[in-house]
């Protein structure tokens, strides 16, 4: 970034993108000129420069505004090619990563891989639990009690609540998240309460007051009205999910698999510092002296 | 090639924009006949016994960060991030990933939403390759390739297509055939990583960018978040600055914008942030791009696509500025004030009216006196800007600002930005924030919409649930009640919302009510922030302590300032006791000042007790010391959208 700075690069780049410029607006004059290297412009570049313009802004381009675009596409051009003359391009990391994120998705669009075997998914839907499996849930009624005393408040609730006339809202202290909760997961739990009071009341039995169960907030009753289990999702349901999961692990195994053929292309050639960082490739590498 | 690549992806658009229009215009126009008593009735029963059921109001706030970049930033890439969108979307589903540094990493807790927004400008067109359309198959090449990868073979068609690409012998007929070839933009592959993790119900993945409008080093960018699928979002290449394709000025964004949903019939907004870094920009009453008074056009068009503000984010916090608010003791906080995003030029402070959230609410009443339109009309997200995938604002549990930055003993005597004017040091980023979002479900259309009615709430971390109402009707017993939520929708309107027809001799009532993180800090305080615009034409702010915890102990003093909640951070074991504060807080306040022929808003900010600042946590996990002016403990905080009265 450093050398971008220096007034002498400035001078010597600017004085060649004038040389440049010059011999490309006046191709037949000038000294030198069957030798200078051509920018075509093509009718297909303006209809491209137009394209995209109008990708950009969903509408063609004002006359003027092609102009612009032309202008600023030849300069764009004749700069680029200045600066890879004068290498700026190497060493540069953003150029690099850069290049390398385009062989990456190049890479990954040509392996795209075909549609999954049925008979794989089968398998799939047989291995792979996490894909397949809907989460417990649970719906529950809660009386709230504050921490202080709320050990002793809770346990005469408790009590009370076992007579079904009772009624849980003459019971407890107010609290913000509400007191029926319906058709929550674990997680949905933990995020609301906290992961052990979650965990606990995935453990509670049906149609009854337990507790108290502890929360960040305080101490809860909990009376759960509906606990249906884990369950597999029918083959249908899941399918996509699945042919997703397979076509991501071909897909890491072909990267893999390229990596490997465009690195055989190469000699490594590795310093003694180098070699023990490059694991098991160390053995690839040539020592250096 | 790239060029006939485009148009076919254009007239793909165009077969796209066709199947689509017919879905999304049934919802428009639909005629539901005369409505009578009878089937008024059956329409709207009385209300069933038990309370919860039938409504559908949100019950719960949905966390999660508008604002994360991954390795398709250049910047974030030149950084060293190695995460790609999919790990975005992964970490803050929850699971465990390896960040860029190599550190294992995952959250606390999943966040319900995130938006990747990734810079637009640089993010181009990639090359890719596609295979199967009857044009290529018709080629002998493209057969063989195509049959390749179809028999498992891509890997070695990849090497014979690259190859033949390196030398010039890619066949002409491929190139060239429509349909055979398309090009691939970073932005599809962004898509499709949200497309792929977005789990209705459970996670919300938004397809988003940031535009980044940057000129001088003033900071103007916006985040861009689509309410569609990637069938939509798809059809267009986002918005860049670079000209002449792209635009530094926001008009342009909106004009983007607009044609977007023209096309496509789809739903944006935009969100702007770091006004901090605008050196005077963000809020202006003259646009800098013209140097002419922000007329009613750009008022009308901001008010439209702006209706959100990312108030507080990694690079320093933008409610207030202790400057523009001196007796607010809590607005000197996460402050980042010494110039613009590079500090090539420095803060100056006549800038700061047009740079912070408060101020910019004030100004947006001024505006709308003599425009018509509150251009600064805007709800209050936070979001954290992470440039790492790793959406982490636990101070706990926090990755930086950019790859280089996460955990290690040096970080915190790095320099962030060094200019030869000032030097910002990563000590100074702040570990924030999420947006929460009342939304009816977790879904991209119920979070979208509840973004464009303003119903959500700025944190700097934390995850307090923070309720706020305003209405002309509320009484001291609904502050009492179980759920004190169904009278706040019942008799007033939330977050975001507007009141006007102020009854005679009657001031606005606040419903308000917080409730801390269930695994965080026990709550300060609550405040309602009150600006105004006076008859005589001047900007007027007041700040309300409302509730507060500890109240046996703590009185009002004769100054009207409530004491400090106290402070029980131990700085060298990076710990805290929640035996300060309380877990909830809860009042209804009346405006003891209202004027009903004065244009006001009004706007919740929800404290907690200290805790310890990430500085506090680096400085015991790898056992460094802080340089002294590091500060080690915090008071994380939310901040609602307003709710803004009207006269007339």
């Amino acid at each position: 970034m450093r050398l971008l700075k220096e007034p002498l690069l400035h001078f010597v780049a600017i004085g060649g993108l004038l040389f440049a410029s010059h011999a490309a607006i006046n191709p037949g004059g000038g000294r030198g000129a069957n030798t200078a290297p051509a920018i075509h412009l093509t009718a297909a570049d303006a209809e491209w420069l137009k394209e995209m313009w109008t990708r950009q802004w969903r509408r063609p381009p004002t006359d003027e505004e092609l102009r612009s675009l032309v202008a600023d596409h030849l300069k764009e051009e004749v700069l680029a090619r200045e600066a890879r003359a004068l290498e700026l391009d190497v060493g540069d990391t953003v150029v690099r990563r850069r290049l390398a994120q385009k062989m990456t998705f190049l890479l990954d669009d040509t392996i795209r891989t075909a549609e999954p075997p049925e008979a794989e998914l089968r398998t799939l839907y047989e291995m792979r639990p996490d894909l397949v499996r809907a989460a417990a849930r649970v719906s529950f009624s809660q009386v709230f009690f504050h921490r202080e005393q709320g050990d002793d408040r809770a346990r005469i609730s408790l009590a009370a609540l076992s007579n079904a006339a009772a009624l849980p809202i003459d019971h407890g202290d107010r609290l913000l998240l509400g007191d029926t909760f319906a058709d929550q997961d674990e997680q949905a739990l933990a995020n609301l309460f906290g992961a052990d009071f979650a965990r606990k009341v995935m453990t509670l039995p049906v149609g009854q007051w337990s507790g108290p169960v502890e929360s960040g907030y305080g101490l809860h009753l909990i009376k759960v009205t509906d606990a249906p289990p884990s369950r597999a999702l029918p083959f249908t349901e899941v399918r996509e999910r699945l042919a997703h999961e397979w076509r991501r692990e071909r897909q890491e195994t072909a990267n893999a698999q390229v990596y490997e053929g465009l690195l055989r292309k190469y000699r490594l050639v590795a310093g003694a510092a180098v070699r023990p960082l490059l694991g098991s490739r160390a053995n690839l590498a040539e020592g250096q002296p | 090639m790239t060029k006939m690549l485009l148009q076919v992806l254009s007239s793909a658009s165009l077969l796209a924009l066709s199947l689509g229009m017919p879905a999304w215009a049934q919802g428009v126009g639909t005629d539901i006949g005369t409505l009578d008593r009878e089937a008024a009735e059956r329409a709207f029963p009385r209300p069933p016994y038990s309370p919860p059921a039938g409504r559908n109001f949100p019950a719960r706030p949905f966390f999660g960060d508008t604002h994360l970049h991954t390795s398709f930033s250049m910047d974030a890439g030149a950084f060293g991030a190695r995460l790609t969108p999919r790990d975005g979307y992964r970490f803050a589903k929850g699971e465990e990933l390896t960040a860029s540094s190599g550190q294992r990493v995952k959250l606390a807790r999943p966040l319900d939403f995130l938006v990747v927004a990734d810079h637009s400008d640089n993010m181009g067109f990639f090359p890719q390759l596609f295979a199967g359309k009857p044009e290529m198959l018709a080629d002998p090449t493209g057969r063989r390739w195509y049959d390749m990868i179809q028999t498992g073979k891509g890997a070695d068609a990849a090497i014979e297509i690259i190859v033949s690409f390196s030398q010039g012998t890619f066949p002409k007929a491929l190139a060239s055939l429509p349909g055979s070839s398309a090009y691939r933009s970073a932005w599809q592959e962004t898509i499709k990583a949200a497309e792929e993790t977005n789990d209705p119900g459970h996670f919300t993945a938004f397809i988003g960018y940031e535009w980044t409008s940057n000129t001088g080093g003033n900071n103007l960018h916006r985040n861009v978040i689509f309410r569609d699928n990637g069938m939509k979002a798809g059809l267009v290449e986002p918005f860049t600055t670079l000209k002449p394709l792209g635009s530094d000025n926001p008009r342009d964004l909106w004009k983007w914008l607009a044609a977007y949903e023209e096309k496509t019939g789809g739903d944006v907004l935009a969100i702007a942030h770091n006004g901090n870094l605008s050196n005077g920009r963000m809020f202006p009453m003259i646009e800098s791009f013209t140097g002419q008074p922000v007329d009613r056009e750009y008022s009308e068009s901001r008010a439209r696509w702006e209706r959100l503000y990312e108030a507080t984010q990694i690079k320093g916090d933008g409610e207030a500025h202790p400057f523009l608010s001196p007796n607010d003791e809590f607005a000197n906080f996460e402050k980042w004030d010494k110039g613009n995003l590079d500090l090539s030029e420095l803060k100056k402070p006549e800038m700061l009216e047009y740079e912070y959230a408060r101020s910019g609410l004030k100004l947006g009443l001024k505006l709308e006196q003599d425009l018509g339109t509150n251009p600064y009309k805007f709800g209050m997200i936070g979001s954290t800007d992470a440039h790492t995938g790793l959406a982490t604002a636990d101070e706990d549990n926090y990755f930086g600002k950019t790859s280089a930055m996460e955990p290690s003993p040096e970080r915190t005597s790095h320099a962030f930005i060094k200019s030869e004017k000032a030097t910002i040091y990563d000590w100074e980023t702040s570990a924030s924030g999420y947006a929460a979002v009342w939304a009816t479900e977790n879904t991209r259309e119920a979070l979208f919409d509840a973004m464009e009615r303003r119903e959500t709430y700025a944190t700097t971390g934390p995850r307090m649930l923070v309720r706020f109402f305003g209405g002309w009707d509320f009484e001291p017993a609904d502050a009492q009640s179980r759920s004190p939520a169904v009278a706040g929708y019942q008799k007033g309107v939330p977050m975001g919302g507007d009141l006007r027809n102020a009854p005679p001799g009657r001031s606005p009532g606040f419903l308000v009510a917080a409730l801390k993180d269930p695994i965080g800090a026990n709550l300060d305080r609550i405040q309602i922030v009150k600006g105004w615009l006076t008859g005589d034409g001047r900007l007027e702010e007041k700040v309300y302590d409302v509730v507060w915890a500890d109240a046996d102990r703590r009185k009002l003093g004769v100054d009207g300032k409530l004491p400090p909640v106290g402070n029980t951070v131990n700085v060298a074991n990076a710990a805290w006791t929640n035996t300060i504060g309380d877990p909830e807080l809860i009042t209804l306040w009346r405006d003891p000042e209202f004027n009903p022929a004065q244009r006001a808003f009004y706007y919740a900010r929800v404290l907690e007790i200290p805790t310890p600042r990430w500085t506090a946590y680096d400085a015991k996990y790898f056992g460094v010391q802080m340089p002294r002016e590091v500060p080690t403990s915090i008071q994380e905080r939310a901040y609602t959208s307003p709710i803004w009265y009207t006269p007339g």
